[in-house]
């Protein structure tokens, strides 16, 4: 496979008999090159005759590198010196004979045959497109009510002071509309004692409202306007308190980078033709998990807000609103990464007018 | 930036600028590169596949295989280059860096600030990064049984950061080719083979008109897809009430993959300003990469991945090596003989595994 390069130099020739084959020494001092023709010794040793060079290597002092492709191969002596040779058959005759056969070749073997190439495409589409599925949101689901309460309610810490310092101002709602939606709150609150809730008011360009991990409830002046009634306000919140209980932040954190991780591992040596090629999947994953945790929110504000006696429709108005405020600021950056992460508003709706 | 680790090896071996005093004339011997994609398709899907089935403890040992496949399989006369690095000091660096990685990346969701602090504190790290990850990479590469070396210190590497850095920002990013020079120089100017340095007689001023053209083909680009957009919306706005977010989004993904172009022009250029001319004792090499075909290359790999959804990751890295290598002619005086250096003791692998799995910005080629 390789051709003459013009330098009158000979190429170590295949040939397979197990007594000897044609290799290049290299003595590891200098990058001389000595034609060679290594001589098996039966079990015990090599014999490396040259011009000007006659070695003989006991078979303990040598190492054989595994088989990779058709590569040229290295037998590698104790002193640093070592053979190259493309004649991959008789080294791995030779490996066979000395009883490292095995060993050497086994990965070999499963590389070089095309059935373990498909069948490792088969299972890897099954370990991605399972683990996308099922696999990775059932492992953060499990891991994230593994790890303690505590550690949950720490995450996210400094993202409110972070978020005040560049995109929020203080609310200029007057303190008796914050006392009121406060109380209201509460009173949803009180039913989930175990989580940490307090609700607090922010000014920002958008009508919006999160939920920190911690049980941080942060709510826009902007939305609170858009609201023509409080329950419209609480059936927001009721989705909010939702991404708290399960727990949303952590499994997002798991979920995004375990499928990081995944991806990279199969994709990751492309990034060098073009690192967009990564960011899409990565991305599409990432909304993919974001939208089915939108709609467990959802499912546990239509539960909560029946429960607390608060119509669900209320929910579809204020989210209609929303669209429709959101869908006239289109244009926004922002915006299209808003509604990347939401599910398309009809679907979601069904559910609260049925 | 313009540095790939990858560039900074793909084996070189000879020395003597073009203008040296010449006794005789210099023998042309084209490199050559003989992988094949069907044969390393197959390492590679078994390597992917014992990655993610070891949760990524085999991706040391991938790593080495694929730097040996491409290694072995670039030929200089009649002998390859070799990848000697031990992958169990791959998994040990790629262990710990992991380990520093994620608990950066858990300080994302932890606390706003602490994880600003880690990424500042990584970035300051870069030319340490730079530094280590070359010595590794040098003293794991090999040339006919004599190791390549990297001398360059983390200290000038600094040094070099510090006086491209300052010229960048006095000139607010006008001055980023002489970052780029400054990098470059470190890179090949502290690589040896053997006893013999590297050597080249590139200017900053070299870099400039590489910046400056690759910047003229960017705006060439940019320009009419602009006014192409621009204009849609306009016409979409002044027809009806509003423009739908996805055409917005669309018209962005459709034209994204335009920007290849300048890519390629600026990856051809960058590469011969770093291998043309470079000199190995009293060889020298010569590096022909160009902007169309390595457009219509990239082209075609993009467009076969995304197709394919990854499976031809193999084939389009087998491409691209074989473009890269073949463009490349060694001009060689006499024999290619010289002696192996002083080797220092091995070298850890942080500083790779940092680069590798960092993804530092140190890659791109």
């Amino acid at each position: 496979m390789v051709a003459s390069s013009g330098a009158g130099e000979a190429e170590p020739k295949a040939k397979t008999s197990l007594g000897s084959f044609r290799a290049h020494y290299y003595d590891g001092i200098s990058s001389k090159t000595h034609d060679v023709e290594v001589q098996v010794e039966g079990n015990q040793a090599l014999l490396i005759v040259g011009e000007g060079l006659a070695r003989r290597v006991n078979q303990d002092e040598i190492r054989i590198s595994p088989r990779l492709g058709n590569t040229a191969r290295s037998i590698v002596f104790i002193d640093g010196a070592k053979c190259e040779t493309l004649d991959n058959a008789a080294v791995d005759a030779l490996a066979e004979s000395w009883g490292r056969g095995r060993r050497l070749s086994f990965l070999h073997r499963i590389e070089s045959n095309r059935r373990p190439a498909v069948f490792a495409v088969f299972i890897l589409a099954a370990v991605i497109a399972g683990g996308f599925r099922w696999g990775v949101p059932m492992l953060a689901t499990r891991v994230a009510y593994w790890v303690p309460k505590a550690a949950v309610y720490d995450l996210g810490q400094g993202t409110l002071e972070m978020l005040d310092a560049t995109l929020f101002k203080p609310s200029k709602l007057s303190d008796e509309v914050q006392d009121r939606l406060r109380v209201a709150f509460g009173r949803m609150a009180i039913k989930y004692p175990d989580l940490p809730l307090s609700l607090t008011f922010r000014s920002a360009h958008m009508p919006n409202a999160f939920a920190l991990p911690n049980g941080v409830v942060v709510v826009t002046d902007e939305l609170v306007e858009l609201a023509e009634k409080d329950d419209e306000v609480m059936a927001v919140l009721a989705h909010e308190i939702g991404h708290v209980h399960h727990r949303h932040a952590i499994r997002m954190a798991l979920e995004s980078s375990t499928m990081a991780l995944l991806i990279g591992a199969y994709l990751g040596d492309a990034t060098q033709i073009s690192s967009a090629i990564a960011v899409v999947p990565t991305i599409y994953a990432q909304s993919t998990f974001s939208q089915a945790h939108e709609t467990e929110a959802d499912e546990f504000a239509l539960a909560f807000l029946k429960q607390a006696g608060i119509s669900p429709r209320n929910f579809v108005t204020i989210l209609e609103k929303l669209t429709r405020e959101i869908g006239g600021k289109a244009n926004e950056k922002g915006m299209l990464r808003y509604l990347a992460s939401h599910p398309p508003t009809e679907e979601r709706l069904r559910q609260f007018r049925e | 930036m313009t540095i790939s680790l990858a560039d900074a090896y793909p084996p070189v071996t000879v020395v003597v600028g073009p203008k040296a005093p010449v006794q005789a004339p210099a023998e042309e011997v084209p490199l050559r590169f003989t992988g094949q994609a069907g044969e390393y398709f197959r390492i590679w899907i078994i390597n992917v596949l014992l990655t993610v089935l070891t949760l990524g403890i085999y991706s040391a040992w991938a790593k080495v295989k694929n730097k040996q496949y491409f290694y072995r399989n670039t030929w200089l006369r009649d002998s390859s280059f070799e990848y000697v690095a031990n992958p169990l000091a791959v998994l040990k660096g790629r262990l710990v860096i992991g380990a520093v990685l994620g608990l950066v990346a858990a300080a994302q969701y932890y606390n706003a600030y602490l994880y600003a602090g880690a990424v500042v504190g990584l970035l300051v790290l870069m030319p340490w990064v730079l530094a280590k990850a070359l010595a590794f990479n040098a003293r794991n590469s090999a040339y006919r049984n004599v190791r390549f070396s990297f001398m360059g210190s983390p200290g000038e590497a600094y040094g070099r950061y510090l006086k491209g850095g300052l010229v960048y920002a006095v000139t607010c990013g006008l001055g980023m080719p002489y970052l780029q020079f400054q990098i470059t120089d470190y890179v090949v100017t502290n690589h040896t083979y053997g006893l013999e340095r590297f050597r080249w007689s590139r200017t900053w001023n070299d870099f400039l008109r590489v910046f400056l053209l690759s910047l003229g083909v960017s705006f060439a680009i940019l320009v009419p897809v602009v006014i192409v957009i621009a204009g849609v919306v306009g016409l979409a706005k002044q027809g009806g009430s509003q423009v739908d977010p996805r055409l917005i989004t669309g018209a962005v993904f459709a034209v994204y993959p335009l920007f290849i172009i300048p890519y390629a022009y600026s990856r051809a250029k960058t590469a011969n300003l770093m291998y043309d001319g470079l000199c190995i004792g009293p060889h020298w090499l010569r590096s022909r990469q160009e902007f169309l075909p390595l457009l219509k290359l990239l082209a075609g790999n993009l467009v076969g991945i995304v197709l394919s959804l990854g499976l031809l990751v193999p084939w389009a890295k087998i491409r691209l090596a074989r473009y890269r290598v073949e463009c490349l002619t060694a001009f060689i005086q006499g024999s290619l003989e010289t002696h192996a250096n002083e080797l220092s003791g091995a070298q850890a692998a942080y500083g790779d595994a940092m680069s590798d799995l960092g993804d530092m910005g140190i890659d791109l080629g």
